[in-house]
């Protein structure tokens, strides 16, 4: 294989997890934690950390023993390997990020059993090589974590008015940018705009179904205008065959 | 060998290396992290303390009662010269688990409750609405008995872990020795 398809194929399988197969937005895998953890921007983004984490150390693996694990107990092994990767997280996260690993609760050992990251090793680590499944691991762990990221802004914006830094990553000092809601030094709400529906689980698929609306959107858009640009094309070159034609 | 044979014990030989992977790499992490996390605890244990009893944490005694028959309780701590109680709790239900430290007065009166861990699905609804507005209540009684907070099971295993160091501090329950033993120790301060 040459150097320029390979090179080809391990930016293939990095981006595409990014944005064209995102595994929340467009694969739409994985939404029990994005819909359950995004109430804040630092749980979502810290979440998206760890899955990203546990994604990359499985294809690793799995791909690395994908040879000696035989085809009738793929999925236990998988599973075994996983929870490993899993533990392991849970174990730093309590010693080393403790409000992190107390905002997360059950959904951080619920990776587990989280499809994107069984369906990435079944799909992609058994059947391709080591640095391949690298970079798949690491292109849908950057992929949910940006998207999860952006519905826990959304979600913090709208439902508390703020959006606070340094509440869960305790190293960053604690400060809040006021966007929906004002309070004053002496403690008294200027403005308050904020709608707690958005703290709740039903705001959650609201600013999810929105998102991914305007994701199909813009695709369904860009579709569009590529078929009238053929269209365009298809009519310019019969208007010029005929023209020749006449001359 | 006949060939299921040699079929078995590959997927046993594979299946037992990769638990030994996973065994080893938990193991290190355990090792490396366990101190930690004590340590955390004990931490957070003692900030949790503070806040409760808001005085001096160095004038206590404290009781490990882990080992005792007790649902939810596992240690307390009576102050002197004041004889007020504080109890660490820990409970479990079906949404996460809660733990925490409350105090409770000589008399019997209701402290403050003070959160250490809460990995309750909830958690949004039952520390605001159900935590917060019991420390902010006057009445503390009935603060503790309105679990109506959008968290409703959280709530209930609150109450029930309150309750339970309620009634050890007032020495209704009497299990095993903790109840003497408290009742003395505060005798003797």
């Amino acid at each position: 294989m040459s150097e320029l398809k390979k090179n080809n194929i391990h930016k293939e399988s990095f981006i595409s997890g990014i944005w064209k197969q995102n595994p929340l937005f467009v694969a739409m895998l994985g939404t029990c934690p994005a819909l359950a953890v995004t109430t804040s921007f630092e749980a979502s983004f810290g979440m998206g950390l760890l899955f990203l984490f546990v994604v990359t150390c499985s294809n690793t693996l799995i791909s690395l023993l994908k040879k000696i694990i035989p085809e009738e107990v793929e999925t236990p092994c998988y599973i075994v390997i996983i929870a490993a990767f899993v533990t392991l997280t849970k174990m730093f996260t309590n010693a080393f990020l403790p409000e992190l690993y107390s905002s997360l609760g059950v959904f951080l050992s619920l990776l587990v059993v989280n499809c994107i990251v069984l369906g990435r090793a079944q799909a992609f680590a058994n059947k391709n090589t080591v640095v391949d499944s690298i970079l798949d691991g690491i292109g849908n762990g950057i992929g949910y974590t940006i998207a999860i990221s952006i519905i826990g802004i959304v979600r913090e914006i709208l439902g508390t008015g703020m959006l606070t830094i340094g509440g869960i990553f305790t190293f960053i000092p604690k400060f809040s940018i006021p966007v929906l809601k004002f309070v004053n030094s002496s403690g008294v709400v200027v403005y308050d705009y904020s709608m707690s529906l958005f703290t709740n689980p039903a705001g959650a698929f609201i600013v999810f179904g929105l998102i991914v609306a305007i994701i199909q959107a813009n695709k369904l858009h860009q579709k569009n205008v590529e078929s009238v640009n053929k269209k365009k094309e298809l009519a310019l070159k019969k208007s010029q065959a005929l023209e020749k034609g006449a001359n | 060998m006949n060939e299921t044979l040699k079929k078995y014990v590959k997927v046993s030989l594979t299946l037992g290396l990769i638990a030994s992977i996973s065994a080893v790499l938990i193991g290190v992490a355990n090792a490396i992290t366990a101190p930690v996390i004590k340590q955390n605890e004990v931490q957070s244990e003692a900030s949790s303390l503070l806040a409760v009893y808001g005085g001096s944490s160095s004038d206590y005694v404290s009781y490990d009662v882990s080992d005792l028959n007790l649902d939810y309780v596992t240690k307390g701590w009576t102050f002197s010269p004041t004889g007020d109680y504080v109890f660490k709790a820990y409970g479990k239900n079906g949404y996460g688990d809660i733990s925490l430290v409350v105090g409770i007065e000589k008399d019997g009166d209701l402290g403050k409750i003070v959160i250490i861990t809460d990995t309750e699905t909830y958690k949004n609804k039952l520390e605001p609405n159900y935590v917060d507005a019991y420390n902010s209540s006057d009445d503390k009684s009935s603060a503790l008995d309105d679990v109506k907070c959008g968290a409703t099971y959280g709530a209930k295993l609150i109450q029930s872990m309150v309750t339970e160091a309620h009634e050890i501090a007032l020495g209704l329950k009497k299990t095993e020795l903790l109840a003497i033993d408290f009742t003395e120790e505060s005798e003797n301060e």
